[in-house]
């Protein structure tokens, strides 16, 4: 805190983030931060409306969030053609980095192209944009993991804690569930589930996937619960008359968080995985909503568009080794088990 | 002592029916209660219309309530009858019987890899850990754990579809009928080739990593360090006291990979067009095919609970130090404290 005070909070800041405590997870966090970043700001750097525009007659701000009545229908590259003819409406067009939308089809340039100077990463089957629906694409790979962990966690751990403390039938009841759900395949309960409801929303393949995956944090989590349980504060706080809850909330949840926090970060790249592998079935979102697993789906019928596997191939590769190496710094740093790992 | 034994594997039988009933259940109203019309979605292709849709659903025990027709469902598939196919008609056990043992070949031939290679190359990276090849290696291998195995196989695709010579669909060349014992099997193991190094290569990363910690482990040992201190030492060494010490955690994984055998990989399968479970799961589903579905999700879900069930048998078996733990979740438990 002194040190803080002393030095300044920049400096301090970057002291922190630079201690060798952290090496290994500077590099995988910067980069799940670029891609969270670009995952938020998606439409900043793919959308088919200016940024800014400012015509004789009208002046346009942020038109790719705000979506103005007057530009409706109309894209970034009307506009600009309309400049270069009418000398009356010329004036200063802004556009994001890829001045294309995810879902718009650029009538007139023949779908599967290979890059260009027009399209920067090629076309897909509808004529859109390679390179903005891989921005875009970052949103799903990213908001369908992270869902579908925290469900699955908060799952997993609530039953694996309750049936590890109180023990007797509840454990029975809790740890038979849990065996079965772990050895039932989980991709083809989840390619049947998603197949037959053929519910192309996001929610439903984040709720399929946190009731299937639950059952190996439980496992843990019931374990770390057991271990604790024979520890000598947890019969101290009841002598001290804490209530079960509390107990389980204030002493056994903290304790057992850091198994179940390598366990999240291997999930998370275990559920973009299978994000990815689902829509690349063809099970996973709907073909319009930009996904990397479904650009791959596209590819799987034209093996010579290699712009459609390379790109959003890397990116998914990325992904998965960023939060795998993040999952072993944290096994390092926090010296748990092999049991954590998958 | 019998006792114990005979009472751990009473256990077991009891367990493993309930585990499969529950299996089987979740799976059944899963399907039988999810949104969508299978008449409907029938009638799109074929001539099925008012009267006939009905009939054929009351056919198909559609319009009983679902316990029943669960119920119902149950007592065929234990005499192995799961119905037909809603298209083509096929019997669904013989669809299954078609297809699992293309499945099993694909899985068991990736087993065979992982672990023919792991345990001599991880044995290996434990002995020469500091070594220059080692430091550079293990980051290539940690890489190439975080790649998809279907992006893999794409790539493959996409670099074979540019100029090459490695075959990309099925098990066998088209006229693979017409060859003889040993040609027919050098043209499927050429096949095999492909989908067997996408689906192993992680395996293999995960399983050398875990030989290489297991073998370190031992090494590291006071009595191993006390063996090479009266000069025992190289090849010897390692055969009689590290591999053997470390088949034991080695086995404990390859009891939890058997349940693959059955189920595989379904994007694998769909990439290379092999006919195995899971592609015919994939199309059962593109389909709206209930019984085979039912039928494939099945016949996964057992086999998986089965395998895992034997390998925990086997691990008892081998570890005797194991034999005297309670198995999770049994009533051995009872032995911990238990909160009022």
């Amino acid at each position: 805190m002194a040190m803080r005070r002393a030095i300044g909070l920049p400096r301090w800041v970057w002291r922190q983030v630079s201690s060798p405590r952290l090496a290994g997870a500077r590099l995988p966090l910067a980069w799940l931060l670029l891609l969270s970043g670009m995952a938020l700001g998606a439409d900043f750097l793919a959308s088919d409306k200016p940024l800014y525009l400012d015509t004789a007659t009208e002046r346009y701000w942020l038109a790719n969030i705000v979506d103005p009545p007057g530009l409706r229908g109309r894209t970034v590259q009307e506009l600009r053609a309309a400049q270069q003819v009418d000398a009356r409406t010329s004036g200063i067009l802004v556009t994001t980095p890829i001045a294309w939308g995810p879902n718009q089809q650029d009538t007139g340039y023949p779908p599967l192209m290979p890059p260009s100077s027009r399209h920067w990463l090629g076309t897909d089957l509808s004529r859109r944009d390679v390179a903005a629906r891989l921005v875009h694409g970052a949103r799903i790979a990213l908001w369908v993991s992270s869902a579908s962990v925290t469900l699955y966690l908060c799952i997993g751990v609530v039953l694996g804690v309750w049936a590890g403390f109180f023990g007797g039938a509840v454990d029975v009841v809790v740890t038979k569930l849990t065996e079965t759900v772990i050895a039932v395949p989980a991709f083809f309960l989840l390619l049947a589930i998603r197949g037959f409801s053929r519910d192309t929303s996001e929610w439903t393949i984040v709720l399929s996937l946190g009731l299937l995956l639950w059952a190996r944090v439980a496992r843990l989590a019931r374990a770390e619960t057991i271990r604790l349980r024979g520890s000598g504060f947890v019969d101290a706080a009841r002598a001290l008359g804490y209530s079960n809850t509390r107990i389980m909330v204030v002493h056994i949840l903290p304790n057992i968080a850091a198994p179940v926090v390598v366990a999240a970060v291997f999930g998370l790249a275990g559920a973009v995985r299978i994000e990815a592998a689902l829509s690349f079935l063809g099970f996973g979102v709907d073909e319009w909503t930009p996904s990397w697993g479904g650009l791959l789906h596209q590819a799987l019928g034209q093996t010579q568009a290699w712009w459609l596997v390379l790109a959003p191939g890397l990116a998914l590769f990325s992904l998965v080794l960023a939060y795998n190496a993040l999952g072993e710094f944290l096994l390092r740093v926090l010296a748990v088990g092999p049991q954590v790992h998958d | 002592m019998r006792t114990p034994v005979v009472g751990r594997l009473l256990r077991l039988a009891l367990g493993l029916p309930l585990t499969l009933l529950l299996v089987t259940a979740i799976t059944f109203v899963l399907l039988r209660l999810a949104p969508g019309d299978p008449a409907a979605a029938l009638g799109a292709g074929s001539n099925l219309d008012g009267d006939a849709a009905q009939a054929w659903r009351r056919l198909q025990g559609l319009s009983e309530p679902w316990p029943v027709h669960y119920l119902n469902w149950l007592g065929r598939s234990l005499r192995l009858d799961f119905g037909a196919s809603w298209v083509g008609g096929q019997a669904v056990r013989d669809i299954i019987l078609q297809a699992m043992p293309k499945t099993a070949a694909l899985t068991a031939s990736a087993l065979l890899v992982v672990y023919g290679l792991a345990v001599p190359l991880g044995v290996l990276a434990a002995i020469h850990d500091r070594s220059l090849a080692l430091r550079i290696l293990r980051p290539l291998a940690f890489g190439a754990y975080a790649v998809p195995s279907f992006w893999a196989a794409l790539m493959l695709l996409v670099w074979a579809s540019a100029g090459g010579s490695l075959p990309l669909r099925g098990l066998h060349s088209a006229d693979a009928d017409d060859l003889e014992l040993f040609p027919w099997l050098i043209d499927s193991l050429w096949h095999l080739l492909l989908p067997v190094l996408c689906l192993s290569y992680a395996p293999l990363v995960r399983t050398i990593r875990f030989q290489q910690a297991a073998s370190r482990e031992i090494l590291d040992a006071p009595h191993i360090q006390a063996a090479r201190a009266r000069g025992l030492e190289g090849a010897v060494l390692v055969r009689r006291h590290v591999v053997r010490n470390s088949l034991v955690p080695l086995v404990t994984l390859l009891t939890l990979d058997l349940p693959w055998i059955v189920g595989g990989s379904v994007v694998i399968e769909r990439i290379f067009s092999i006919h195995g479970m899971g592609m015919v799961a994939f199309q059962a589903v593109l389909q709206r095919d209930l019984p085979v579905l039912l039928g494939v999700v099945t016949v996964v879900c057992v086999s998986s609970v089965a395998a895992l069930a034997a390998g925990d048998v086997l691990l008892r078996w081998l570890n005797p130090a194991q034999r005297a733990a309670p198995a999770a979740g049994s009533w051995g438990e009872r032995e911990y404290r238990r909160w009022p």
